[in-house]
């Protein structure tokens, strides 16, 4: 403690305590304004300097110091992310349901006869393109066996296979176990949309069964003729994007791509009454 | 009196840029890496570790010189830092060259009881001007005293590093590191 005692600590005091009592006192009042600039021509030049290299350091200390900060912003942003893509996704689904009734309306009034019942795909096989399906609704709603399914843009899609009271199952078009009279729209010819295995992996389907000298060409589309009553007569089925020759049938088929985009399913709609088609 | 060598004076000079150079960081630099939002006292640490190697009489007119620079510079109208500074550096001084060796633990301690002091200034201007007691000393107090107690060790090995250079360069047994 001696040092404490030194008489050069002791006026050293005095000096500091002083100075400090002085300046507080003139920046109270006021009076210290000519020193402080005075001081501040002779710092304000460097400090400018090391500001430049303080800003430059700003982000990297943010980076530490706001760390949690940021880490609780960025869960918030994240949480309302989520928050408006499940709107998004609603408004979307809201949207396509507003479509596909809208369509449904277009249909119900070119066919007068027609009944609908929207439903919605509950359960499909694995795999990109579906064959086989398991709807929402059942006998309930009025759906049964052998109903067609049509999608949103009027295309076919398949039938009902089996029914319950609050299920219905369904097999498409590709399905190797579906098989539709359709006919050419240009040239009539006639022949039977069927499910092919390989054809089925990618989506697609034939018209068989037709004569050596039909006339179909790639771009034809392929509606239901109606024949056998389970599908009303004029649905689409679809496009031909492909004719070939059958050598030991000695018939023309061809590839045939649905009209409904039958992968990306999420509603159908069955026609639950039309008035069957009888042949002349 | 002895009159001091080349070596003395350069090294006296060579302390005051340095201190001159932790004043404007202070009040440049650092408000950029705050801590907690907190802006450290860091020419209180300097002038601590300072006082651990300077001669005793340059230590404490530096600290003055310090403490007055850093109160104008800084543009605030309480100018304690003199005094602070002063009480700092003799703390230190006593510390290492009166009690303990020349070891790291006179600068923690007395840096440690010159932040807390510097700390506590911070928190009585705040309370002073009417901010409640407790979140000053929670927010305001408390990261000012950990960002100082930090800034500590580098501020010492650094001011040690500038002293082993100008070791030759004491006239008396105080200065020898």
């Amino acid at each position: 403690m001696k040092f404490f005692k030194s008489k050069f600590f002791i006026v050293t005091l005095i000096v500091a305590v002083g100075i400090a009592a002085v300046f507080t006192a003139m920046s109270l009042l006021g009076y210290s304004s000519y020193l402080k600039k005075g001081l501040y021509y002779l710092t304000v030049p460097v400090q400018k300097l090391s500001d430049v290299v303080g800003r430059a350091l700003d982000g990297y200390a943010s980076y530490v110091t706001e760390f949690d900060k940021l880490k609780k912003e960025n869960e918030e942003l994240k949480g309302q992310i989520n928050d408006m893509m499940d709107e998004v996704q609603s408004a979307r689904a809201i949207r396509e349901e507003n479509e596909a009734l809208r369509r449904m309306l277009e249909v119900k009034e070119e066919h007068l006869d027609y009944k609908f019942e929207l439903v919605d795909i509950v359960g499909r096989e694995d795999g990109n393109y579906m064959t086989v399906f398991t709807l929402g609704k059942g006998k309930n709603n009025g759906i049964d066996k052998d109903m067609p399914i049509i999608s949103s843009n009027s295309g076919l899609i398949g039938r009902i296979t089996d029914a319950g009271a609050t299920w219905a199952k369904a097999c498409s078009i590709v399905d190797m176990n579906s098989s539709v009279g359709a006919y050419v729209e240009r040239s009539r010819a006639s022949g039977i949309v069927t499910g092919d295995y390989e054809l089925g992996l990618m989506g697609l389907c034939k018209i068989s069964y037709m004569q050596s000298d039909a006339d179909i060409q790639v771009g034809d589309r392929i509606l239901t003729s109606g024949v056998g009553s389970v599908y009303p007569r004029g649905l689409i089925i679809g496009t031909v994007e492909e004719v070939k020759y059958d050598e030991g049938l000695r018939t023309k088929y061809a590839i045939v791509r649905p009209y409904a985009e039958i992968s990306g399913l999420t509603s159908v709609t069955v026609i639950t009454s039309f008035e069957r088609y009888v042949e002349d | 009196m002895q009159r001091p060598g080349f070596s003395t004076v350069l090294r006296i000079f060579l302390t005051s840029v340095y201190v001159m150079a932790a004043v404007i960081m202070q009040c440049s630099v650092f408000p950029h890496l705050r801590f907690f939002g907190m802006i450290p006292e860091f020419t209180l640490c300097v002038i601590v570790c300072v006082s651990c190697f300077e001669d005793e009489k340059v230590s404490c007119i530096i600290a003055v010189c310090a403490g007055f620079l850093l109160d104008t510079a800084g543009g605030g109208t309480f100018t304690l830092s003199p005094v602070l500074f002063l009480l700092a550096a003799g703390l230190s001084i006593l510390l290492s060259k009166h009690v303990f060796a020349r070891t790291f633990l006179p600068a923690v301690l007395s840096g440690t009881a010159a932040l807390t002091v510097g700390a506590a200034k911070t928190a009585l201007i705040l309370v002073i001007s009417g901010a409640p007691l407790a979140p000053v000393l929670l927010k305001t107090a408390l990261p000012q005293f950990i960002y100082g107690m930090i800034l500590l060790l580098p501020v010492y090995l650094l001011s040690a590093l500038h002293y082993r250079i100008f070791r030759n360069s004491f006239e008396s047994r105080r200065g020898v590191i």
